[in-house]
């Protein structure tokens, strides 16, 4: 470590259970953050400061005007810009001593398996099943560890997802919820403070993670509840015959229901 | 009375609150009784009288079905969480 | 009878318009408003979220002038407060 970063890391270089190791071992990680909107302007923000050495962000969206109330990595005049470009050049402006790279690619099911090989971690940040299902897939089969998180309104969730050692993804939520759940438009509706408490769990887990100390969130899923200010940390439990990490793998795409963000593009 | 945790998409049968309570011996007799106030919320939650693929429910934050399921007995002041999966980010 | 025209308008900023031009009305005693909008999904939609309001809004009558534009008559109550 330089004198730069000794200094820039030395408010967590001189926690109890963090030091020289743990920093080298962040510098060392490369982590792919899915999705540059609500969760991934924190998590990703987070991973810099913290000084994860190489972070990928992907995100083949452009910047509107009304992500601005939660993605603070954008600014009044980057409207029509790619998220991923903008928030990684914005990230390596706030921590130069790491490298960030914007992936500007959907990621589908088909692509998945190959887009996220080789990370140290995925922190999931998108926002529709069919994204979060390839990813939650990939992970499991890739044996890379998946930190997730989501938000609907004042509810907020996360999980953190260590391949053969805990419930995945699917190992709770076999299946999403079907078309016929259709969320309204009100459903679109969140605070930038909520999301961003997902993203910083997130964050912190991941973070905590690739240093090499225990995580609270292995087997739990925290559910968040910001009208009441409740977190409830729920057991889940891994699925023998899960389809994602169980003793079979079955490739099981999930088709975009109308989500959030498909309430925002299609109804 | 036990407190019923409801998630964001089936606020519509606590009126948008986040909690409501509802008596009953069983994870089964409290979601019946809530049935009785809010028609439709069963089905939402059990098909052919198993929780829905897409639901889980918790008891005092443990996941039914590695309990006795539907016929998990709940006591006073016990908490019960019903979630689907969100996909919002 | 006020008109909120929001042809060009995809959801949820279809509901977003609807809801603070209804609110604004509330506030200043009720009234009717007509929205139009060409965007299919939003017929659905915004009476279903002005529902979940819960403000005592009511969808009087909604007019499909063609395949993609309708009127969206909504009665708005006057707010207590
Ligand atoms: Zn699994």
């Amino acid at each position: 470590m330089n004198l730069n970063e000794i200094k820039r890391y030395s408010r967590q270089l001189i926690l109890p259970d963090f030091g020289t190791k743990q920093q080298l071992r962040l510098k060392q990680a490369k982590v792919a953050v899915t999705g540059a909107g609500g969760l991934g302007c924190p998590a990703s923000t987070y991973l810099a400061l913290a000084g994860v050495g190489e972070i990928h962000l992907f995100d083949f969206d452009r910047v509107e005007l009304s992500n601005l109330n939660r993605q603070f990595l954008y600014t009044p005049g980057l409207e029509g810009r790619l998220k991923a470009e903008a928030a990684a050049e914005r990230l390596m402006e706030i921590n130069p001593e790491i490298r960030v790279e914007a992936v500007c690619e959907k990621i589908t099911y088909d692509n998945a398996f190959e887009l996220l090989k080789g990370y140290s971690a995925i922190v999931d940040g998108t926002d529709n099943f069919a994204v979060r299902y390839a990813v939650n897939d990939a992970a499991a089969v890739l044996k890379v560890p998946l930190f997730h998180g989501a938000a609907l309104m004042y509810e907020g969730r996360a999980m953190s997802i260590i391949p053969g050692e805990t419930a995945c993804f699917r190992c709770v939520f076999p299946e999403p919820p079907p078309a016929g759940m259709v969320p309204t438009c009100r459903e679109a509706g969140i605070l930038g403070s909520v999301v961003g408490m997902v993203g910083a769990i997130q964050a912190t887990e991941a973070i905590r993670y690739l240093a090499g100390l225990e995580i609270g969130l292995k087997n739990s899923l925290l559910i968040i509840n910001a009208e009441t200010m409740s977190f409830d940390k729920v057991k889940v439990q891994r699925r023998a015959d899960c389809t994602a990490c169980g003793e079979r793998f079955v490739p099981k795409p999930v088709e975009e229901v109308c989500t959030v963000e498909s309430v925002q593009e299609d109804g | 009375m036990v407190t019923v945790r409801l998630a964001t998409p089936l606020r519509k049968f606590s009126d948008g609150k986040p909690e409501i309570t509802a008596s009953g011996r069983t994870v089964r007799e409290v979601l019946e009784n809530i049935e009785k106030e809010k028609p439709g919320f069963l089905e939402k939650v059990i098909e052919n009288g198993e929780i829905r693929q897409f639901i889980n429910i918790f008891h005092n934050n443990e996941d039914v079905r590695f309990k006795k399921g539907l016929d998990t007995e709940v006591q006073e002041d016990d908490v019960i969480s019903i979630l689907p999966a969100v996909s919002g980010g | 009878m006020e008109t909120l025209d929001l042809r060009g308008e995809k959801c949820p900023d279809t509901f977003v318009y609807t809801k603070i031009k209804a609110e604004e009305m509330g506030y200043a005693g009720g009234g009717e408003l007509k929205v139009i909008v060409d965007y299919p999904p939003a017929v659905e939609s915004i009476p279903r979220s002005l529902e979940e309001e819960g403000k005592g809004y009511r969808v009087r009558e909604i007019k499909k002038l063609d395949e993609r534009t309708y009127e969206i008559y909504i009665e708005v109550p006057k707010f207590e407060e």
